[in-house]
């Protein structure tokens, strides 16, 4: 746990240095950062009638500052995730969450993974979708899913405000292994955060940030046999589950032509809605996620900033309880970029 | 020193005679005009004679009371409880009609009868049985001749229409226990059923952690402040309470929070629902599932584990009682559909249920639900839409699903 608090200071001590030596604004061509801090002071204005050029230089500036937005689609190649371990789900204990059995398994993603991410930044606000259709295949079981992912953050000054929202659907054909009859098992899952911090940077280059959230959690897990011969069978929730959520998360971001690097330490500490008065009939109270995730992204084409190449690496500590709402990418995911200014 | 030696020699004598068959038993106080067990009118016993010097020498029965019952732990039962009846089998008032061996028209189940009842309950792998009983001479007096349906094993009571309704009263609606002779007469039962079953018959009676499990049907007919009576009389006998008709909706009202809190555990005669089979048995689900989480919230606030055992049900039908009762029949379309009850409650077992049961009701013949092995006759056997399960075809699921 010492190596990850360490990270951020790493990360913030390196940034910081690099900053005021490297990523200059005109040697990595990318748009102006209205923060100071990042930024490579603009010329004096100069008045126009005493100069035929400073016209040129003013629209230049205004072209420039149109251009600090950037919107991206990420197309994932990487074909591997992490899901609940299907003894899980076929022992119904999915419900008690990250604790005694085995819990995390990978699975194959079964045809392409039509998970696109989407994000569009300026430099005070960012917006982030991703999600879609999944169908993993993982001991000869299908497992179907959707899930939407959004966030929306913006900043004043240094004051950060945001959130996030998820829905998330999995479905498993013959899962549970009945006496006679083989049932489907499908859970649906939602939830939000919002969020307060600082932030220094631009988020559409380099940036830092520091945010606390508090959050809500739900799923729901169903069942539905499959019995030959009779209709209006119905989908029979067998548990449901809520949690409120607690949130630190430090995040930021090296950029330069080439190459963009970011990192993400996010801790979720889950307090069960309704308390267990038994953890080992109803599982625990309280879990603990802490992620530490790594992006690296880079230009593919050295003459065409449009496409790059995503690579986000992962590592998972504590009851990786955010699998009892969702499965995620694998440790390793490889995505696509294509990126408009 | 002498009068304690022969004081412990006599509560001995009184403990290794009280299991007799041929014991009479007292007046059941629901029936007597007094409270106590000892009615007026008993011909003179001398086992009762023996218990009353005990009770002179070294106090009051109540100071030798067991605290502990060493009876067969429920959780240990495997397999599905078998309700069984003292009733008369009344052929034009029912809907399942037994084969020869097992019930006589119009009379109740002989000796012999119950004997084979219990054998095929446990071929067909029933666990224990639950039988039907109101503090009575009545119903006493039939289950002694039966030795407790001794072929069964280990047993517990069902209190039949508690406060005694049944046979004492045209009234079988709620009672109000804030009235003080009623939480009185609801003493004496618990007293009766204590002193003249579960103690003499303790070896096989079913507890929960040395307490004595008692069935009603149906504590939510208990009305007004129940709650403080149950922990009354739990303060004084070891005794573990099973409720029914509890889980249909979340209590509203302060004395039906507390009575719910001060049961012990819940166990539903039926599956409730006037709809169609499938419809009833998955809403029957839906709701144990919706009970469970209630329970759970119930449990951290009052620190008590409850136990909730699921209920199986092959059928309802009740047409056939007089005066009619206006139900509609409710029948499964298939064996494809009792076979999906039965994968219903074995799947929640562990979950929204504990590990125990579920209840079934073996021969309450009029309300067409009970799997004793029945006549296929013409009204009976399945048809294209209506599946009956006639012989044993019932009890050939349970033991499929729940014969561990």
């Amino acid at each position: 746990m010492k190596k990850i608090s360490i990270l951020p200071v790493l990360f913030f001590a390196l940034f910081s240095l690099n900053s005021s030596i490297a990523f200059g604004q005109g040697e990595i061509n990318q748009p102006l950062s209205a923060n100071p801090i990042f930024f490579i002071a603009p010329l004096a204005p100069i008045p126009v009638s005493f100069c035929e050029d400073c016209r040129q230089l003013t629209e230049k500036k205004e072209k420039i500052k149109e251009s600090s937005h950037l919107f991206y689609v990420d197309m994932p190649v990487s074909f591997q995730w992490k899901t609940v371990d299907f003894g899980r789900i076929e022992d119904w204990s999915i419900q008690k969450g990250g604790q005694d059995s085995q819990w995390i398994s990978s699975a194959t993603v079964y045809k392409w993974p039509l998970v696109p991410r989407v994000g569009f930044m300026t430099e005070d606000l960012r917006l982030k979708a991703e999600g879609g259709l999944l169908k993993i295949n993982e001991s000869e079981l299908l497992r179907e899913m959707k899930q939407v992912d959004g966030s929306a953050e913006g900043n004043i000054w240094y004051f950060l405000l945001g959130g996030e929202v998820f829905f998330a659907q999995e479905r498993i054909r013959n899962s549970v292994q009945g006496l006679n009859f083989d049932a489907d098992f499908k859970r649906e899952s939602f939830g939000g955060t919002g969020w307060v911090g600082a932030k220094v940077g631009s988020f559409n280059k380099n940036y830092i940030t520091g945010r606390y959230g508090r959050g809500y959690m739900d799923t729901t897990g169903f069942f539905m046999f499959n019995v030959p011969g009779v209709d209006g069978l119905e989908w029979i929730d067998f548990y449901v589950e809520r949690f409120r959520t607690t949130s630190f998360l430090f995040d930021g971001q090296l950029k330069t032509r080439w190459i963009g690097q970011s990192v993400l330490v996010k801790r979720t500490e889950y307090e069960r809605f309704f308390k267990s008065p038994d953890e080992s009939r109803y599982g625990k109270n309280n879990f603990r996620d802490v992620i530490v995730r790594g992006e690296t992204e880079i230009l593919v084409l050295p003459k065409r900033d449009l496409l790059r190449v995503v690579v986000v690496g992962s590592m998972y500590f504590g009851d990786n309880q955010w699998l009892m709402f969702k499965n995620d990418h694998h440790s390793v995911a490889v995505f696509l970029r294509v990126a408009f200014k | 020193m002498s009068k304690t030696m022969l004081a412990l020699g006599l509560l001995v004598s009184v403990f290794i005679m009280s299991g007799c068959e041929n014991f009479s038993m007292p007046n059941a106080p629901t029936l007597s005009s007094g409270s106590s067990a000892n009615g007026d009118g008993q011909a003179s016993n001398p086992i009762t004679d023996l218990k009353e010097v005990a009770n002179e020498l070294i106090g009051p029965s109540d100071s030798i009371r067991p605290s502990i019952i060493s009876g067969t732990e429920l959780m240990t039962l495997h397999g599905w409880l078998a309700n069984m009846y003292p009733w008369d089998y009344l052929p034009n008032q029912s809907a399942v009609h037994p084969v020869s061996n097992l019930w006589t028209p119009n009379r109740r189940p002989s000796f012999m009868q119950i004997s084979e009842q219990c054998k095929q309950i446990r071929e067909y792998g029933g666990a224990a049985a639950v039988l039907e009983y109101s503090p009575s001479n009545f119903d006493q007096n039939y289950w002694m001749s039966n030795n407790f349906a001794g072929e069964c094993g280990p047993f517990f009571l069902l209190y039949e229409h508690i406060y005694g309704t049944r046979f004492i009263s045209p009234d079988g609606g709620p009672k109000n226990m804030d009235i003080p002779s009623n939480r009185q007469v609801f003493k004496d039962d618990i007293k009766f059923m204590f002193d003249n079953v579960i103690v003499p018959q303790q070896s096989r009676y079913v507890t929960v952690n040395g307490k004595a499990v008692i069935y009603m049907w149906s504590s939510n007919q208990m009305t007004g402040d129940f709650g403080s009576l149950l922990e009354e009389v739990k303060n004084e006998y070891p005794v573990f309470f099973l409720g029914s008709s509890e889980i249909w909706s979340t209590p509203s009202n302060q004395n039906d929070k507390d009575r719910v809190k001060a049961l012990d555990g819940f166990m539903e005669y039926t599956i409730g629902g006037s709809w169609t089979y499938l419809k009833a048995v998955q809403s029957s689900r839906r709701t144990s599932h919706s009970w469970r989480a209630y329970l759970q919230r119930l449990e951290l606030e009052t620190g008590k584990r409850y136990i909730f055992i699921p209920t199986f049900q092959a059928a309802y039908d009740d047409t056939n009682i007089q005066p009619p009762r206006n139900n509609l029949p409710m029948y499964a379309k298939s064996r494809e559909e009792v076979l999906y009850h039965a994968e219903l409650i074995r799947g929640g077992m562990g979950s929204a249920y504990d590990n125990i049961g579920p209840f079934v009701v073996y021969s309450e013949l009029p309300e067409g639900a009970a799997v004793i092995e029945s006549q296929c006759l013409p009204e009976t056997i399945d048809k294209p839409g209506r599946y009956v399960g006639c012989g044993t075809a019932r009890l050939q699921i349970l033991k499929d699903y729940f014969g561990w």
